[in-house]
């Protein structure tokens, strides 16, 4: 017995899918149905687990993932809800510092990302309209642990897993606003001009959905299912 | 005054006294449904052992634009376990009279080992089945599918991949 990938649950809406299985070189394939092309810059090191699951290290200096704009316009959300997991871990070196984007600051898109501020570590959903920015956060993302990150924007809500539990999640006043219309790259560990913000530590499949009405929604359960499937491997 | 009580009770007490045999043998019930919901439980959670367990079918493709060397369209350099590879679709709809270029599949079969040529297809002129379909096998070390363009201009080829996997 086979299972389909398409067929699979969490898979229903989902637009990238970067499961790192190519162990080498300076690109990666997306198993999701937009095959979106996605260059390693860089040089990130290909570091397989204990259990042989094959991850991308980031150095926190210069390297980091990409995708051109044009490549990626179906990641353009405005005013539909979304989707992003995936698994982390990564090490306090800039403060903050981006897992995966695609805006411009104050004017267009949206951005996941970590910061440490004293003991307080911090995974934002931000996005960015009318020459400013919303956002919704949580804390307790301890550095040097392997966390399942499961985060979901539905209208002016956000919600997160951590690993298997749903965290308590502060949004600016009025919630999350719709981005602004977005012509940038995807970027996977650093900032949008990709000089700075660069992410330090382990990633593995990084993983976006969305779409118009209730799709691009994945629920806790759902987001549960992956977790048991794929937290025996770290 | 002397006051009787009225009322029999002892037909209430024989229902309270029944009621409570009853909870008696409901809560011996309980006992033997809590058991079996654990044994169903620790069926579930082999059968979710085994589903978990289950390749899946996964594509990927894109397109790649020849430049003269050897490159790679498909590569699992160090899978997590058996993997299984199934097969590779390339589209020859752009090569012309003039293009001459070779495929090839590599496997390493050993770990540590390199990834060493399993067969090469030369592909002269004009295909006339543009898509050419080449089974790839199982394998536990790696495998590598590459492109070299040797004759003629750089042409763009659109490829899909089709494997089984965990996770």
């Amino acid at each position: 017995m086979t299972v389909h990938y398409d067929d699979i649950d969490v898979n229903e809406d989902i637009l990238l899918d970067l499961p790192f299985r190519e162990g080498t070189g300076a690109i990666t394939q997306d198993v999701a149905k937009p095959h979106h092309p996605v260059d390693l810059i860089g040089a990130p090191t290909w570091t397989p687990l204990a259990s042989n699951l094959m991850t991308l290290n980031l150095d926190g200096a210069t390297q980091y993932l990409e995708c051109a704009g044009a490549d990626c316009a179906d990641l353009d959300f405005t005013t539909h809800s979304y989707s992003i997991w995936g698994w982390l871990n990564w090490t306090v070196d800039d403060f903050s510092q981006i897992l995966i984007a695609r805006y411009e600051l104050d004017q267009s898109g949206w951005e996941l990302y970590l910061t440490n501020v004293g003991a307080l570590n911090y995974l934002s959903l931000r996005h960015h309209h009318g020459g400013t920015r919303t956002a919704g956060y949580s804390l307790g993302w301890t550095p040097g642990v392997d966390w399942f990150f499961g985060v979901v924007r539905w209208g002016t809500g956000v919600f997160m897993i951590r690993n298997n539990v749903q965290v308590t999640v502060t949004t600016s006043v009025g919630g999350l606003q719709n981005p602004g219309t977005c012509n940038e790259d995807l970027v996977i560990g650093t900032r949008y001009t990709k000089d700075n913000n660069f992410l330090k530590g382990m990633l593995w499949r990084p993983r976006v959905a969305g779409g118009a009405g209730l799709s691009g929604i994945i629920t806790p359960n759902r987001f549960n299912q992956v977790y048991v499937r794929e937290g025996v491997w770290f | 005054m002397k006051v009787f009580n009225s009322v029999d009770l002892s037909d209430i007490d024989d229902q309270l006294d029944d009621i409570e045999d009853r909870l008696i043998l409901i809560d011996a019930d309980l006992i033997i449904i809590d058991n079996e919901v654990g044994q169903i439980h620790t069926v579930v959670n082999a059968i979710q052992a085994m589903t978990d367990s289950l390749p899946i079918l996964t594509e990927t493709g894109g397109t790649l634009t020849t430049d003269g060397t050897a490159q790679t369209i498909y590569i699992n350099n160090a899978p997590d376990g058996v993997y299984k590879p199934i097969c590779i679709m390339i589209d020859f709809a752009n090569q012309t009279v003039t293009e001459t270029t070779v495929v090839r599949e590599l496997y390493r079969i050993i770990t540590g080992g390199a990834l060493s040529v399993h067969d090469e297809y030369e592909f002269i002129g004009v295909v006339d089945d543009p898509i050419v379909k080449i089974d790839l096998s199982p394998n536990r070390f790696g495998i590598q599918v590459t492109i070299e363009k040797t004759v003629g201009t750089n042409r763009d080829y659109d490829w899909a991949v089709f494997y089984e996997a965990t996770p």
